[in-house]
């Protein structure tokens, strides 16, 4: 395997990813919860049954989402700024590896959502005329500096599409 | 005299500054009056339509009533109303343009180029000439018959391009219009944006006296056609190939209609230009695959249709299917030759040359379309290869553009064309390709061949077979849940649970069951066959190559595509690889491109884990 890019994200952000997956995965569960309910008291005596295997299904999703994934995406994730490209690597089964040149890079900005916010987080976002890419939880002072760099690497190498 | 007459920007040249501007720089100017009393015509009839064939039972419930004398009306009365109705329309619709065209100019700056519209939000569309990446212009019947096409200029300005789309221009306009936007772009990459000299004599020529002036001249072209295929052949020594369809409709194709004024000759010389010969029209036309599709689904929907009215057996289906045959048949037929036929309207006439810089494509015999690439901004080269041409051994060119995603919807066959950026050309022998593609882009000469690839390792095989026959063969998938539920039944009739007590109802439904199962295990029994003949052609011919300058990725199978992409069009790219492939030590390579509305991507499986590697390494920039 070739090397890691060597920074991490800050571990706060693993927190961050935990929230975020517990209200996707609350806010679907109760709408699949009450889309059951007709089949469910529709026949005499097989909502326990029903409701019983939901509730194992949900908590078996909680324990991936929030306790088994956060670590493992963590220690997956990888970026690396270097003179001239930024190197991001990720994944847990499909492993992907990504070069971005930064002559190609339009613009780079800090983003920060409500939940970023409260753990002192930002995501810094490097958008090519075709793609963003998103390095999604670091210090804000951390991701400012680097969308500093990323703007100024990006200004010297600029050329037209 | 035509020749006298034509605008040489070269000439007109006064003290030897290259940057002479026909349009004067900041003075608002409208688009072509036929926008008043052309385009509510068109969008009047459109609406009609829509209305018809959304609103047809109740106009002929309505008939239907008059005729059964439920309702009585005074046939003139009525005629009269709906004439009176149709007026009304027209008159609210040309009053409603005729605002808008009050409201919508367009105008050259220093740095940037701004249409504005709107009647109650005023808007404004600015692209900075910098951000040029084409200007290209298409002309809808109607609009041909005025002489007068929509101008749509793209540019690249990040994730979103935005696009500006001009309407109603007199074609004359249109031309000076491509010039002077690529002359403000060299003049604003020169620093020379303020020393721009203006030809008042080109634009008054044409802004004032275009009424006139234009009418003159479609008297003139009526009574003398000249051909400007003509003169262009004579300036291209290059030209070749040109068929019966081009040369029957001749002058009439390369009609300019009745405002389209002059064609701009001389901006800079044609080095390489061809068109179809009429094999090569006849044979685009036959193996496109759009019209075979189309008719196919056709032919589905029909066949499902008398299934189902078959199943009901009254009078009525037994009734429908005695010509069942026919109608299937017939509205097959229908479709493939109307299909074939817009297919052989939309290549008729098609032109492409090098002029200068610039790849340039005209095609359309009814609907003109013009289209125009700097060489600078080709973004990859596509080689494709349908089912029925790889068998005969042709392919389409198409070269990737950036396409504005633009502020007005654009209609789908717009935006289905642009999937396919610029066709450059729709039908050409396989080995010929290089041939075409030196003559109208000597500059791509350094990129590698084909032939050169480096095949997939052997592991590439087997589990390609797998993926296209077993994981991703969703026809298996769904037959295998047919089977199922189609055994549930019947081991529900079995045990009793369900008892159908007509044996009439209970042959017919088991005879359905029978057929559609049939149908369907031998439908998936087809397509995984053809799936598995493609992987193996995959496996077998897939290939990568890079250069220091070009990245060639060729996907092979029943159909093939080739992309060839400069490494300086590359936005990212990246490797992955899932559990199975790094057992293999193999990963997937990725390459995106800003082609296309958003963008573009090649791809292909299972190269090596190393070349993998190299890949991300070569996509690093050089020092």
């Amino acid at each position: 395997m070739k090397d890691m890019p060597a920074n991490k994200l800050d571990p706060r952000v693993k927190s961050v990813w935990r929230i975020n997956d517990a209200i996707w995965i609350t806010v679907i569960g109760i709408l699949v919860g009450i889309s059951l309910s007709p089949i469910a008291f529709g026949f005499n005596g097989i909502a326990p049954v029903l409701y019983g295997i939901f509730g194992a299904c949900m908590l078996a999703i909680y324990i991936i989402w929030l306790v088994v994934l956060p670590p493992i995406r963590y220690v997956r994730w990888r970026y690396e700024v270097s003179e001239d490209y930024l190197d991001i690597a990720k994944g847990i089964v499909w492993r992907k590896r990504y070069t971005i040149p930064f002559i190609r890079v339009q613009n780079t900005d800090t983003r920060q959502g409500p939940i970023l916010r409260a753990f002192g987080l930002a995501s810094v976002t490097v958008a090519t005329a075709a793609k963003e890419h998103e390095i999604p939880g670091l210090e804000i002072e951390a991701a400012e500096q680097l969308r500093d760099r990323a703007a100024e690497l990006a200004r010297i190498a600029r050329e037209d599409v | 005299m035509q020749q006298e007459q034509s605008l040489n920007f070269a000439d007109d040249t006064p003290d030897g500054n290259p940057f002479v501007a026909t349009f004067e720089t900041g003075k608002h100017y409208m688009v072509h009056r036929s926008y008043i009393y052309v385009a509510p015509v068109v969008a009047v009839i459109a609406a009609l339509f829509f209305m018809l064939i959304n609103g047809h039972r109740p106009i002929i419930d309505l008939v239907f009533a008059i005729k059964d004398g439920e309702i009585s009306v005074n046939p003139l009365l009525a005629i009269g109303a709906i004439v009176l109705g149709f007026i009304v329309l027209v008159a609210v619709f040309v009053a409603l343009y005729a605002l808008s065209w009050k409201n919508m100019s367009y105008v050259f700056d220093h740095r940037e180029f701004s249409f504005y519209s709107g009647i109650i939000t005023k808007r404004r569309v600015h692209v900075p000439y910098a951000r040029v990446q084409s200007v290209n212009h298409r002309a809808s019947i109607i609009q041909r018959l005025f002489g007068v096409c929509t101008v749509t200029v793209d540019s690249a300005g990040g994730s979103s391009n935005k696009g500006v789309r001009v309407p109603y221009l007199r074609l004359e306009t249109a031309e000076r219009m491509r010039a002077e936007l690529f002359m403000r772009k060299a003049a604003v990459a020169a620093g020379a944006e303020n020393v721009i000299a203006y030809n008042a004599t080109a634009d008054t020529h044409s802004a004032q006296g275009a009424q006139a002036e234009a009418e003159r001249m479609a008297q003139q072209s009526a009574q003398k056609p000249v051909s400007p295929h003509a003169q262009a052949a004579q300036q291209a020594p290059k030209a070749e190939a040109a068929n019966t369809l081009d040369d029957a409709v001749g002058a009439v194709g390369h009609w300019r209609g009745l405002y389209g004024g002059e064609a701009l000759f001389g901006e800079e010389p044609v080095t390489h230009e061809y068109g179809l010969s009429n094999r090569e029209l006849l044979l685009t036309t036959i193996s496109h695959d759009k019209p075979l599709i189309v008719a196919f689904v056709v032919a589905l929907t029909f066949i499902m249709t008398f299934a189902f009215a078959l199943l009901a057996q009254d009078e009525f289906s037994k009734f429908l299917a005695s010509f069942a045959f026919a109608t299937i048949a017939g509205a097959t037929i229908i479709t493939w030759v109307f299909g074939l036929l817009t297919v052989l309207f939309s290549y008729g006439n098609f032109r492409a040359r090098r002029r200068g810089t610039r790849i340039e494509v005209e095609r359309g015999l009814l609907a003109r379309e013009f289209s125009g690439i700097d060489i600078e901004r080709v973004q990859s080269i596509e080689i494709r290869q349908s089912f029925i041409r790889r068998i005969i051994g042709y392919c389409e060119i198409s070269l990737g553009r950036i396409d504005a995603a633009g502020e007005q919807k654009s209609g789908n066959n717009n935006s289905k064309a642009n999937t396919k950026g610029l066709v450059i050309h729709p039908f050409v022998k396989i080995d010929r390709v290089n041939e075409i593609l030196d003559g109208l882009a000597p500059e791509l000469a350094s990129r590698p061949r084909k032939s050169e690839r480096t095949p997939l390792p052997k592991p590439a095989l087997r589990r390609a077979v797998l993926r296209r026959c077993l994981w991703f063969n969703w026809m298996l998938w769904i037959t295998i849940v047919v089977v199922v539920c189609w055994a549930i039944i019947a081991a529900l009739f079995n045990t009793g649970v369900i008892v159908i007590n007509s044996p009439d109802m209970l042959s017919k439904y088991g005879n359905f069951m029978l057929g559609s199962l049939t149908l369907i295990i031998a439908l998936c029994i087809i397509v995984t066959v053809g799936n598995a003949v493609s992987a193996v052609f995959w496996a077998r011919h897939s290939g990568y190559i890079w250069n220091r300058w070009y990245l060639l990725v060729h996907n092979d199978g029943l159909s093939t595509s080739t992309s060839v992409i400069p490494r300086q069009k590359l936005q990212s790219g990246n490797t992955r690889s899932n559990p199975f492939q790094r057992r293999l030590s193999l990963s997937t390579i990725q390459a995106v491109t800003a082609a296309g509305t958003r963008s573009s991507m090649a791809r292909l499986i299972d190269v090596p884990q190393d070349a993998g590697n190299e890949y991300l390494d070569w996509l690093k920039p050089h020092r």
